[in-house]
């Protein structure tokens, strides 16, 4: 049980080439922390140096109540779980959960006892006897918690370790993995360049890119509030739509048109207050697929702010379905609808967006500038 | 369709031959070895069927032969050939540890010009080296022996290219585990490199029981650690006439060296192939 607390970490390779930089992070006790973000953006990194597979060029890193940045991994009391299993293939699986307990002189039946309880947790025990070679990828990435468990460490640390599997074996060992936390309560850092893991599985979600830390927050803040249009774009699937328009001022109203010429979006002062600043300028406004609906398949009559669009695809999930269209500006925009509202490419559609779940951000910081 | 099956067994039995003519061909000089080794004194090279009673005679002649103890060569070339292999295998299992894992400064240079040297031929080194160890004192000794050829670059490299290919994640999670740098290298990097190190192993030991030049250089005649190619040498000067008596000799030569192939059999062809194809 133990608190990370990353002060001012960075990681400066040879010839100034940043890993990370500027990271303050303060990961509570038993929290379930994501660190997420495109491949290259410092993430495993960061997790490196937690781990001490790497050392740290500025800022303090501390495990529990100890400064850490000098120690040795071994005597961090942490546990990694790595991306490609690192499992020993020269050693049976019950060697391989053993070796860190031998390797610390742990008594022979205190390690017997621990590998025992990890093989029942992990639902590995008639696999002790086998080498890593004759497992599937799932059992294997299950003798690598395995591995991680015996130790009792107080830090989890995790490296991509779902990525070697296919997708149906990752979606259950997300669940996995977050019962044996639940049950555990062991402080955890889980690294993935995948959202959806991200968003599955974090108590927090940490958003890195090219080395800095871009936002800290919980699965839904993060969704419902992005600090910028990475962010904004990075969380949720599909995508959320970004569409260059440009503010002016329509009396008491402010009107929001397609830069590219094409919609116009008319709303009135309250709400939109922060678009004052902005009038006569371009701004980036991002409308997440599910808050747009059609207006003729929801029933609306009659609509003041309705965008005509074109359809050009739709890719039928089932349960919902996702279309793609076109503005008269020439803007890409995708719908999240329901599945029975099916459509032929051409088709003309009148969407409307729902205005309390607009974000806007800057065109050259890219950050956010509503405040809601 | 018979017309094909025809050409095609008709194929597989010149194959066959051609094979079984090879095999022949590489086996005939052991076979005549050991033909001559069993046969009556006298008659070595005569196209008769004169055996020596009891037919291992000649072998009992050369192992308990007074003026030439050839089971005190035998006894040196194993020691001189078991060590020199083992600590070969060794400190090339540590070199390249370190030359495939570990960073430090002129890493690549340092291994081009260790490289480099596989290029000079190995008599270039005779004299120096031959200075060294009369310096040292270590004419006569088994140190003497062994020690100049102890560090081996093809081996260094053999076993580096080799432990490259283990991921970086095993020695990682190992370090996480708890293990010291021995450790790692012991229990992770060792097990892993098995099949090249047998192969080393095996490569030097061919080397170090075959080696004649070197020996016969750091031993003088006198020598009680005479190692058996030098010995054979001396034995075929004195006993020039004596065929059977010198083919017994030379049996002896090649046991030690067949039943280490075929026992590691399995490892050395492994290790010669490893890395040859993805897994």
């Amino acid at each position: 049980m133990a608190e990370v607390i990353l002060k001012n970490i960075a990681k400066i390779y040879k010839g100034d080439v940043v890993g990370c930089k500027d990271i303050n992070l303060h990961i509570k006790d038993r929290e379930f922390c994501v660190l997420v973000g495109p491949s290259g953006c410092g993430k495993s990194t960061t997790l490196r140096l937690i781990a001490g597979l790497e050392d740290i060029t500025e800022g303090e890193l501390r495990i529990g109540d100890r400064i850490v940045n000098d120690i040795p991994p071994k005597e961090r009391d942490i546990a990694m779980v790595f991306q490609n299993y690192a499992l020993y293939p020269h050693m049976k699986v019950w060697d391989n959960l053993a070796f860190g307990l031998k390797l610390r002189k742990y008594p022979a039946d205190e390690i017997k006892k621990r590998v025992t309880e990890a093989a029942r947790i992990l639902e590995i025990e008639h696999l002790l006897e086998r080498r890593p070679k004759a497992l599937s990828g799932g059992q294997r990435q299950r003798v690598a918690l395995g591995r991680a468990i015996v130790r009792k460490p107080k830090v989890f640390l995790f490296d991509e370790p779902l990525s070697n599997l296919d997708a149906k074996l990752r979606v259950q060992m997300r669940v996995e993995i977050k019962k044996l936390h639940a049950k555990l309560q062991i402080t955890s850092i889980y690294v993935t360049h995948d959202q959806i893991e991200a968003m599955t599985m974090g108590d927090r979600i940490v958003v890195m890119k090219d080395g800095f830390i871009q936002q800290v927050d919980d699965p839904m803040k993060l969704y419902e509030r992005p600090v910028s249009k990475f962010v904004a774009g990075f969380i949720g699937s599909p995508p959320i739509n970004l569409i260059k328009v440009k503010i002016s001022r329509d009396g008491e109203k402010f009107l929001i048109s397609e830069a590219a010429g094409g919609f116009k979006l008319k709303y009135s002062r309250k709400g939109f207050d922060f678009l004052a600043a902005f009038s006569g300028k371009n701004l980036i406004m991002g409308v997440r697929p599910e808050n747009i609906i059609d207006r003729i398949y929801a029933g609306v009559k009659e609509a003041e702010n309705t965008v005509p669009v074109v359809v050009e695809a739709e890719e039928p999930m089932g349960s919902e379905n996702y279309i793609h269209l076109k503005t008269v500006g020439g803007s890409e925009i995708v719908m999240k609808t329901e599945g029975s509202n099916r459509v032929k490419p051409g088709d003309r559609l009148e969407l409307i967006f729902n205005a309390e779940k607009m974000h806007f951000f800057h065109p050259d910081t890219e950050k956010r500038i509503n405040e809601n | 369709m018979d017309v094909e099956k025809i050409r095609e067994s008709l194929k597989k039995t010149l194959l066959m031959l051609a094979l079984i003519l090879g095999a022949l061909v590489m086996l005939f000089p052991f076979f005549w070895m050991l033909f001559v080794a069993v046969k009556a004194e006298g008659h070595g090279f005569k196209l008769d069927f004169v055996f020596a009673q009891p037919l291992f005679k000649n072998f009992a002649a050369v192992w308990n032969n007074e003026s030439f103890p050839f089971s005190k060569f035998f006894m040196n070339s194993l020691i001189v050939a078991t060590s020199g292999a083992f600590m070969t295998a060794l400190f090339c299992s540590m070199g390249a540890y370190v030359f495939a894992k570990k960073k430090f400064i002129f890493k690549e240079t340092l291994f081009w010009i260790l490289l480099s040297t596989l290029m000079i031929p190995g008599m270039m080194y005779m004299v120096p080296q031959f200075a060294i160890v009369t310096k040292l004192g270590w004419i006569n000794t088994y140190k003497g022996m062994i020690i100049p050829h102890v560090a081996n670059i093809f081996g260094l490299f053999l076993l580096r290219q080799h432990m490259e290919t283990i991921p970086d994640a095993l020695i990682s999670s190992a370090e996480i585990d708890g293990a010291s740098e021995w450790q790692i290298f012991k229990n992770i990097m060792v097990p892993l490199s098995m099949p090249v190190i047998t192969t080393v192993f095996l490569l030097t030991f061919l080397f170090q029981w075959t080696n004649f030049l070197w020996q016969l250089v750091v031993n003088t005649p006198d020598s009680i650690k005479l190692t058996l190619p030098v010995g054979l040498a001396l034995f075929r000067g004195q006993y020039a006439t004596q065929w059977t008596l010198l083919m017994a000799a030379s049996a002896f030569s090649i046991i030690p060296i067949a039943v280490l192939f075929l026992g590691l059999q399995k490892f050395f062809i492994e290790g010669l192939t490893a890395g040859a194809v993805k897994e």
